[in-house]
């Protein structure tokens, strides 16, 4: 078949460009003064491309820069807290149903959801709901290690959409089920 | 065109058989995503330093100006916060990224119209005359503004594969499509931009 019987595509045109494209399609653009003149013309277009630097903003932009993203994500974790504060308090509220003495559900066990891991739980001694929040886990290990959150709504606010949906369960298994109400 | 007709559809699929970019993290990202991702936000203020300019460049080559860029790179860190526990390492965290910024770029564009305006605080280069620069920033906003009239998938493969320096597959990574695609797109996007600058824009 003669070389130039059939244009060759766009993607091989671009690889005569490159300078990758196989024997035939070179001998083909050697040989069509059309297809020649397309990869020429893209030739241009790329080198005219490389006119085209972007401004450099000053140094100090990007210190700015990474303030003012570090300010919005401190404002968004913010207003998550203010949705996910009535969840903690319920969080509290079903910690102490869950550690008052068991009386009538002491025959029945208690079923205690395994919840994925979350990286932040603080021992202090000043925010109950840590300790509530480390029990709704399993009292397993994974939750009893270390710790980046100052109370019960920032870690509340760290935690993953699976995180809470898995939350949000147990709390209503306790609060609709339990018999202290 | 609405914003959400705007956006490269595959982009924040996964499992959708689309090439996947440089399948391995790199090595200094991957203890900053993961450190991002157990919540330590110095980690994350790291990715940011590292890709900051990037972003802001990509985005400056949607929108033509400083201030739209800005936000949007802010943007678009903003969102890859919010979504840094999904990632799960299938292509780089650049990659991810990008896609990330294309869509947010598209979907601004749809939203808006851009607005040509020259970054006021630009660090001149001192090598070259006044008269020189003039010339020099004049050919470069013209170009600048022809690759941002580009059709969508052209103007995404021009950016990234040429400005981005990303290799063809990568590209198809992002934008959605095969290689063979890109190709034949950025094929077709250099002739038009040779086209448009020949003609002063009108093709």
């Amino acid at each position: 078949m003669r070389d130039e019987a059939v244009h060759p595509t766009e993607a091989v045109l671009l690889d005569v460009l490159d300078g990758v494209a196989e024997g035939q399609a070179r001998r083909h653009v050697a040989a069509c003064a059309e297809c020649a003149a397309r990869v020429e013309e893209a030739r241009q277009g790329l080198g005219l491309a490389s006119q085209a630097d972007v401004p450099e903003p000053s140094p100090l932009y990007w210190e700015d820069f990474r303030s003012q993203v570090g300010r919005r994500i401190r404002v968004e974790r913010r207003s998550r807290r203010v949705v996910l504060a009535p969840l903690a308090a319920a969080a509290v509220l079903a910690g102490v149903i869950a550690f008052l003495p068991r009386g009538d559900r002491a025959s029945s066990p208690v079923r205690v959801a395994t919840l994925p891991a979350w990286s932040a739980l603080p021992a202090e001694d000043d925010d109950p709901g840590l300790g509530v929040l480390s029990a709704m886990g399993g009292r397993t290990e994974e939750l009893a290690t270390t710790v980046d959150c100052r109370g019960t709504e920032d870690c509340l606010a760290d935690l993953s959409e699976e995180e809470i949906r898995a939350v949000a369960d147990l709390l209503g298994r306790e609060l609709g089920g339990g018999s202290r109400r | 065109m609405t914003a959400a007709s705007s956006a490269i559809p595959f982009l924040l699929a996964s499992g959708d058989g689309v090439p996947r970019a440089g399948s391995r993290l790199r090595e200094e990202d991957r203890d900053a995503v993961a450190a991002s991702q157990r919540g330590e936000r110095e980690a994350f203020d790291r990715l940011v330093q590292r890709y900051q300019r990037d972003v802001y460049r990509l985005c400056y080559r949607y929108v033509n100006n400083h201030h739209d860029a800005s936000d949007m790179a802010q943007e678009v860190f903003l969102k890859a916060y919010r979504a840094i526990g999904s990632f799960r390492g299938d292509s780089s965290f650049s990659t991810w990224l990008y896609r990330i910024a294309v869509n947010t770029c598209l979907n601004f564009r749809a939203a808006r119209r851009p607005i040509a305006e020259e970054l006021p605080d630009a660090l001149p280069d001192r090598r070259a005359s006044a008269a020189e620069r003039l010339e020099r920033d004049e050919q470069a906003r013209r170009v600048r503004e022809a690759v941002s009239s580009l059709p969508e998938k052209q103007r995404a493969t021009v950016i990234l594969k040429i400005y981005h320096d990303l290799t063809h597959e990568e590209v198809a990574a992002i934008v959605g499509a095969s290689v063979g695609t890109v190709k034949a797109n950025l094929f077709h996007a250099l002739g038009n931009l040779r086209k448009r600058l020949a003609t002063g824009g009108r093709e």
